[in-house]
Parts: structure tokens; C-alpha cells; sequence
């Protein structure tokens, strides 16, 4: 796999270019703007894209922007998104265009070599990719919300998955179940969630992940959200 | 033309004037009166008509010089009615026929009346016409006394209608220097009464405003008292009947009455104007300004060219404390200049008034007392206003520089501090898996999680200096963004759209702490965030379902939050009724 990265601060670009080189990968593009990667890019042909949010000129969005043109200047091309906000927000935004070929990877988790491997896989094969920690954190909210109690915990697990933005197969591996049974699970989820079709996985993660940012009580799940509140807990539990 | 000396300080106006004045008439009029009765007793039996007429303009002369008495500033003409309305009486003492009381009677009664034009004129002690007349009536009385004096030397008494037993200091009995010399008196007078007429006259002209609306019934009465003099000597010099003559004096007795009626109603008028310019200019609608003040100055002194100048040019307004210049009392135009002092020795401002002001000093004080009052007022007015404008302006300024210093610390930890820490962090984790010596890895794992801890403290850090999101994102994905952290259903409907900085973070900031507040305090189950943009306002409303009874006064989050909201020109109201719920309102303006 050949990458480029756009990261301004040199010592993390060199963390992650070793990091990356330690998995076997190739980068072939290493920049410290957008724009010098977009250069760059037009030249020699990469895989994927490792983008930072802040970068040069204005440290705002440049990451996201620079997503933007690379999505439709190489069609295919593994965009990943690498921030240190954990904000639900800015994934939010890197899918209003598109959820295929797309992720959106916190930068500590980087150090964690097989997240950082199946991230960059999964944007290749054309998943998406959001940051267990953010989804972690929406489940969490919901189950204070008592909005999950309807679902098994291999429900659960499965809508994590497919809130992570993985396809069936994708799933299937990771919960060591054979696809068929990961999608009568899904059947079932999307029937108790009162979630409509959007059966597709791209257009699955986007419904999933609203359905998780709903902050109203889902009457869908009616009688459960009556028990007694959990105790508050810190808003980033990674789990 | 002297300068007028108008009062350097206003005195405050004296409201208790009528006991005074009952006391005056209690201590003057009564034995005054009394001696006034005693010498008209004789005509009472044979002239009842001339007797009432003479007495009660005496007593009248009495009241109305009583009257000025009090008025400030009108002693001059107080006593000369004083004066007149004794000569007056003495030049009726001929009917007592009896020792020097024929001869006093001769002089009395001329010198009288001239005393008697002299004080009208003098009211109401207007310098300029003090002036006019210093010359022109002492030169009058002059001439009565002499020509008087000529009379008598020259005749005998049963000349003049007394009894030869009369005291009589007779030089040269001769009758036809006699018959001359009272021609002569009586042309002379007639002269002088009518200059006294064109004397008003000039006045009448020169006069204008409140002044003369003060001399009308004085010139009035003047001018009718001249006219009847004139026609009281024209008889004389023809020789007219004792008849005829009694006939005039008796018409000219109810005329002269005239004259302490015009008094009183001037005085009157005068006392209804000092109440006008109290009023007035006490009662000023909204903010007093010095064109309020001028507008209203002007209506009761009817000066269509008074004007105000305000001293405040040159004052600081922070402090109050200025050197301004000290007022001419009199400009290049021959105005006449007021300066108004505030209660702390201030000046604040100089009236440009008519010259003809400073006959009425009363309504000077009572203008310039009221108008310091009133100019006091505005200014501090003013000047509180202009330091609050600054106030609210450098509370502004420091919220912004506020704003742009937290995001450049905010940029500063993440783009700098925290970018290095993270790739450690990589470095770590290969090291760690590089290594083979399990105690050292087990090190290196350990300095990882620890690691892990500093990042998270460092975001949460940069996250409370600055919420980059807000600015990045925008306010509500932002906030709905922040809402998932916690573990209540958080109903977030908020515009989209961007409202500026200023905005956008501080309702962050309000919406932020009012969660906080709700979950950690009031114990709440259930948030509400609205929000809606109305013309150039971001209307924020945070409800939850919790306790209450929180408020912003204890020094809580949520009073530095309105305090946010206030500084930058917003408002901002916290409802808390204990047992149902907190209601927080902000109004924020934006972009």
C-alpha cells in the first residue's frame, strides 16, 4: 500500500511516517500542507491519503479540504482523516460528500498499530471509518439514555461495528460470525431501532450514526427507558 | 453704564416669605396708619370724599412700599414710597390751620409727589434707569423746592387760602412776583410731568421680555398720575375755582390709587415668574441638556436671545475636574452674563441674558439655582454615561483580546505541545514493541498510559481554554457534539449558520455551564437548548427539569457566564423557582 501524508508538525509526521514503515507500508508523499500534497499527489499514484485537520496557512480545515479534492480528484483513493478532536462534529462533516473511501482516525490512537492498519485497510476497500473511541462514547450516551436495553449485547456490539462504518464482511470477521448471521442480527437491530432500509453499508453509517445522536427517548423501545438513570460517567470512556 | 452685580452664588430661594411679610405690615402699618387717620381727621367732617381719597392713597403708598419691602432688592423704592406717602399726608396738614402746619403743607405735597414718580421709576431698580433717573429727579426736586421756597418768601399765607395767623417766613410781600412765580411753578411742573411721560415712554420702548411685562402696570399708572398732574396744574395756572380745584384733587386722590395697585399687581407677576422659572426648569422633561434648559430660559425671561454656554468644554468628563475659564460678567454684545455654580464651586455654564435682567435679581437666583440644578444634573448625567459607554466598551475590548489570546493558547498546546507528546507516543509504542527484555517493555508500557493521561489532561485543557470546535464546526453541531458527553437526554434545536466569534463562543460558554449546572447540581433528567436568530440577536434558552432554586448572585458559574453575556453588549436571566426546574434566557448580539 502506498501513502501520502499532510501532517505541519515534523515530529509527529516522522512518528507516523516510522510508524507506518514499521507496518510494512510504503509512503511514498510525506507534506506539510494540503496543498503541497495535492501537488504531489498529482504525480506519484498512492493508495491512501493520511490527512491532519490543522495545517498551514490558517490551522482551521485544511485536512477536510484537502479530503474534499482529493475525493474528487482521485476517485478510489483511501482518504483517512487523522485529528485529535474527538468531536463527532468533524466526521460528521468529512461524510457530507460521501462515507466510501473515507475515515476519521483520532491521533492518539495512532500509536496502536493495528487500529491504524485496518483503518487505512478499511478506507482502501472503500468502508468508512469512524474512531471507536467517538462511537464508543455515542453508545455510551444512549445506554444512559436506556434507549439500548432492547439489544442483546451481540446487538450491541454489531451496531458498534456498523457505527464504526464496517461492511458485513467486515463485521462477520470481527465478531468471528458467519455474514448470514451478522445480517439477520442487523434485520433485527434495524427493526427495534425503528430504523428504515438503508440496508447498504455506506448508507448505513450515516442512519446509524444519526439514529445514535438522537437525543430524544426512542418510544420504540417503550417500558425501558422508565428505569432508573446510571450513574454519571466520564463522557470519554474509549471502551 | 455700571456693571449690574448679579449674585455669585444663587441663594436658595426663600419660601417662607409670607410670614415676613405679615410681620412687616404688623410692626409698620399699624402705628403708621394710626397717624395717617389722626392728621385727615378734620377733613372728614367737611370734604369726606377728598378725606377718604387722600387717606386711603396714603395708607396704599404705606401698604405697596411694605409690600417692596420685601421683594429683594427694592428698598430704594420701598422707602421712597415710604417718603411719598408721608409728604403726601404732611401736604394735607394745611387743614389744621394751625402753626407751621400751613407752611409744611406748601413744599410737602409737590416733593411728595415727585417722591412718589421717583420711587415708580426707580422699580423695579433696574440700573440703567437708576442711572437715567439719578439726574433727572433730584434735578425736579430742586426745582419744587426752590420755586416753593420763592413762593412763600414772596407772599402771604392767606394768599395761599391760610389764616394770617399762619406761620409764614414773608421777605417781600409781592403779589404779582407772587402770581408770577406759582405761573412759573405750576409751567414747570407741567413740563416735568410731561418729560416723566416721555421718560416711560423711552422705557416703555427700550424695555422687552419679562421686564416689561413687570412695568406695564407701573407705566400704566405712572403716565395716568402724570396726565392728572398735568391737568391738576393746568387748573392751578388758570386760576381755577376752589370748587374745580377740590373737584381735581378729589378725581386725582382715587387715580393716584393706581399706584399701589400697579404695585401689587407687578409684584404679583414677579412672584408668578419666579414659580414659572422653578417650575420650568424643575420639571424639564427627560435628560436635562443645555438646550432644554436654554429653550426654557428663554420662555420665562421671554429673551428670545438668551443663550447658555456651557463651561463643560475643556472639563474631563472622566473626572469632573477642569479649569474653565472664568465667565466675563459682561460679553462684547452687552449681555449680561450669569455664571452657574454647581454645588461643589463649579462653574458650569454662564446665562447670556438681557442687560434688563438684573433689575430682577430674585428671577436671576431663582434661574440660576434652578438651572445649576438642572445643568448639575445633566452633566453628571453625561458624564456617567460617557464613563459607562467606556466601561462597557473596555469590558468588550477585554473579552475579545480574551478570546483571540485563549485561541492563540489554545493553537499553541495543540498544534505544538500536544503534537510532539503524540509522536512520542508513537515512538514509545515502537520501542516498546521492538525490545525484547520484558522489563523494559513493561516500562516503556507504563510510560505510555501515563503519557495517554497527560494527552487527555492537555485536551481537556485546550478544550476549557478554547473550544476550537465552536469556531470550526460551528455553534451547533458543537454543542450537540458536547451534548453526547453526558449521560441525559440533551434536546439541542439550534440555528445553523455561523454568528461571529464573540457569539458563537459565549453562548458555548452559556449553554456549556448551564448543562453542567443542570446535571451536576440541580440534578436534572431532561435538558432543553433553543435557539433561534432575530434580527441581529441570538436568543438562547436552556430549561431543565431539575431542582431549581439555583441562582446567579453566589458567585456560581453561572453569574461570570451572564456576566460574559452582558459584556458583550447581551442580557441574560436566570429563573429558578425552587422545585420547578432553571430556566436560563441570554440574548446575544451577532453577526
Amino acid at each position: 500500500m502506498r501513502l501520502g501524508i499532510a501532517e505541519d508538525s515534523a515530529l509527529f509526521r516522522e512518528g507516523l511516517q516510522m510508524q507506518l514503515t514499521r507496518l510494512g507500508l510504503h509512503v511514498p508523499i510525506t507534506a506539510a500542507t494540503g496543498d503541497e500534497l495535492l501537488a504531489l499527489a498529482a504525480r506519484r499514484p498512492i493508495d491512501a491519503a493520511i490527512l491532519d485537520v490543522r495545517m498551514p496557512p490558517t490551522f482551521t480545515d485544511e485536512g477536510l479540504r484537502t479530503a474534499e479534492q482529493l475525493a474528487s480528484r482521485h476517485p478510489g483513493l483511501g482518504i483517512l482523516i487523522l485529528s485529535a478532536y474527538d468531536e463527532i462534529a468533524y466526521a460528521t462533516r468529512l461524510f457530507k460528500n460521501g462515507t466510501r473511501h473515507r475515515g476519521y482516525l483520532l491521533k492518539h490512537r495512532v500509536d496502536n498499530a493495528e487500529a491504524l492498519r485496518d483503518a487505512l485497510e478499511r478506507v482502501c476497500d472503500g468502508e468508512s471509518v469512524i474512531d471507536d473511541t467517538i462511537i464508543g462514547r455515542l453508545l455510551s450516551h444512549q445506554r444512559h439514555l436506556s434507549k439500548l436495553d432492547g439489544l442483546t449485547d451481540r446487538e450491541q456490539l454489531i451496531l458498534r461495528h456498523m457505527a464504526e462504518g464496517r461492511s458485513n464482511a467486515g463485521i462477520a470477521a470481527k465478531t468471528n460470525l458467519a455474514e448470514k448471521t451478522v445480517e439477520s442480527n442487523i434485520a433485527r437491530i434495524f427493526t427495534k431501532l425503528g430504523l428504515a432500509g438503508a440496508q447498504d453499508d455506506n448508507r448505513r453509517v450515516l442512519a446509524v450514526l444519526a439514529w445514535l445522536r438522537r437525543s430524544d427517548l426512542n418510544p420504540g423501545l417503550a417500558g425501558t427507558h422508565a428505569e432508573a438513570r446510571r450513574p454519571l460517567r466520564a463522557g470519554r470512556d474509549g471502551a | 453704564m455700571s456693571t449690574a452685580a448679579p449674585p455669585s452664588r444663587p441663594k436658595p430661594l426663600d419660601i417662607r416669605r409670607w410670614p415676613r411679610l405679615l410681620l412687616l405690615y404688623g410692626v409698620i402699618f399699624p402705628p403708621a396708619a394710626a397717624a395717617i387717620s389722626v392728621a385727615f381727621w378734620p377733613m372728614w367732617r367737611d370734604r369726606p370724599l377728598l378725606a377718604l381719597g387722600n387717606e386711603f392713597l396714603s395708607l396704599a403708598l404705606l401698604a405697596a412700599g411694605i409690600l417692596l419691602l420685601d421683594e429683594p432688592d427694592q428698598k430704594d423704592p420701598a422707602i421712597m414710597l415710604f417718603g411719598s406717602s408721608a409728604l403726601l399726608t404732611a401736604g394735607w396738614l394745611n387743614i389744621w390751620h394751625a402753626g407751621p402746619l400751613p407752611l409744611i403743607s406748601v413744599p410737602a405735597s409737590p416733593v411728595g409727589t415727585v417722591l412718589g414718580a421717583w420711587a415708580m421709576f426707580r422699580y423695579p431698580n433696574s440700573p440703567q434707569e437708576t442711572e437715567a433717573g439719578r439726574r433727572f429727579f433730584p434735578a425736579i426736586l430742586g426745582f419744587v423746592l426752590i420755586g416753593e421756597l420763592a413762593r412763600i418768601v414772596v407772599s402771604r399765607p392767606q394768599w395761599s387760602g391760610f389764616p394770617p395767623s399762619a406761620w409764614w417766613p414773608t421777605l417781600v410781600a409781592d403779589r404779582p412776583l407772587f402770581t408770577a412765580a406759582s405761573l412759573v411753578a405750576d409751567i414747570a411742573g407741567i413740563v416735568f410731568a410731561m418729560a416723566y411721560m416721555l421718560l416711560w415712554i423711552r422705557r416703555w420702548k427700550r424695555s422687552h421680555g419679562i421686564y416689561r411685562r413687570l412695568v406695564i402696570p407701573v407705566a400704566v399708572a405712572a403716565s395716568v398720575i402724570a396726565g392728572a398732574i398735568t391737568v391738576e396744574l393746568a387748573a392751578m395756572a388758570m386760576s381755577a375755582s376752589p370748587h374745580l380745584m377740590n373737584l381735581i384733587y378729589t378725581i386725582e386722590s382715587y387715580l393716584q390709587i393706581g399706584i399701589p395697585a400697579a404695585f401689587l399687581v407687578s409684584v404679583m407677576r414677579r412672584r408668578f415668574a419666579r414659580t414659572r422659572i422653578a417650575e420650568l426648569i424643575l420639571h424639564l422633561r427627560g435628560p436635562a441638556r443645555t438646550s432644554s434648559i436654554t429653550d426654557a430660559l428663554r420662555t420665562v425671561f421671554e429673551d428670545p436671545a438668551l443663550d447658555v454656554v456651557d463651561c463643560a468644554s475643556g472639563t474631563d468628563p472622566a473626572t469632573g475636574n477642569g479649569n474653565p475659564q472664568p465667565a466675563p460678567r459682561r460679553n462684547h454684545s452687552g449681555r449680561l452674563s450669569l455664571p452657574v455654580i454647581s454645588s461643589s464651586e463649579e462653574q458650569l455654564a454662564v446665562i447670556l441674558a438681557d442687560p434688563s435682567l438684573s433689575a430682577n435679581d430674585d428671577l436671576v437666583r431663582a434661574a440660576v439655582a434652578a438651572s445649576s440644578f438642572a445643568l448639575e444634573n445633566a452633566r453628571l448625567e453625561a458624564a456617567l454615561g460617557e464613563q459607562l459607554q467606556e466601561v462597557r466598551d473596555s469590558r468588550l475590548r477585554i473579552i475579545q483580546a480574551g478570546i483571540v489570546e485563549r485561541r492563540r493558547l489554545e493553537r499553541d498546546l495543540h498544534d505544538g505541545t500536544q503534537q510532539r507528546l503524540l509522536a512520542l507516543k508513537i515512538m514509545l509504542a515502537a520501542a516498546e514493541t521492538d525490545t525484547t527484555d520484558h522489563k523494559t517493555q513493561a516500562r516503556i508500557g507504563r510510560v505510555r498510559r501515563e503519557l495517554a493521561q497527560v494527552l487527555d489532561e492537555l485536551r481537556d485543557l485546550a478544550h476549557g481554554i478554547h473550544p476550537a470546535a465552536v469556531s470550526q464546526v460551528g455553534l451547533e453541531p458543537a454543542i450537540k457534539s458536547m451534548a453526547e458527553r453526558y449521560p441525559v437526554p440533551i434536546d439541542v434545536s439550534l440555528p445553523p449558520g455561523r454568528f461571529g466569534d464573540a457569539a458563537e463562543l459565549t453562548a458555548y460558554y452559556l449553554i456549556a455551564e448551564s448543562i453542567t449546572n443542570a446535571i451536576k447540581h440541580a440534578g436534572a433528567q431532561r435538558i432543553t437548548v433553543r435557539g433561534e436568530k432575530s434580527g441581529g440577536w441570538l436568543r438562547i434558552t436552556v430549561s431543565d427539569d431539575g431542582q431549581g432554586g439555583a441562582s446567579a448572585a453566589d458567585g456560581t458559574g453561572i453569574h461570570g457566564i451572564i456576566d460574559r453575556v452582558r459584556g458583550i453588549g447581551g442580557d441574560a436571566q436566570l429563573d429558578s423557582p425552587a422545585g420547578h426546574g432553571t430556566q436560563i434566557r441570554a440574548q446575544i448580539p451577532c453577526a
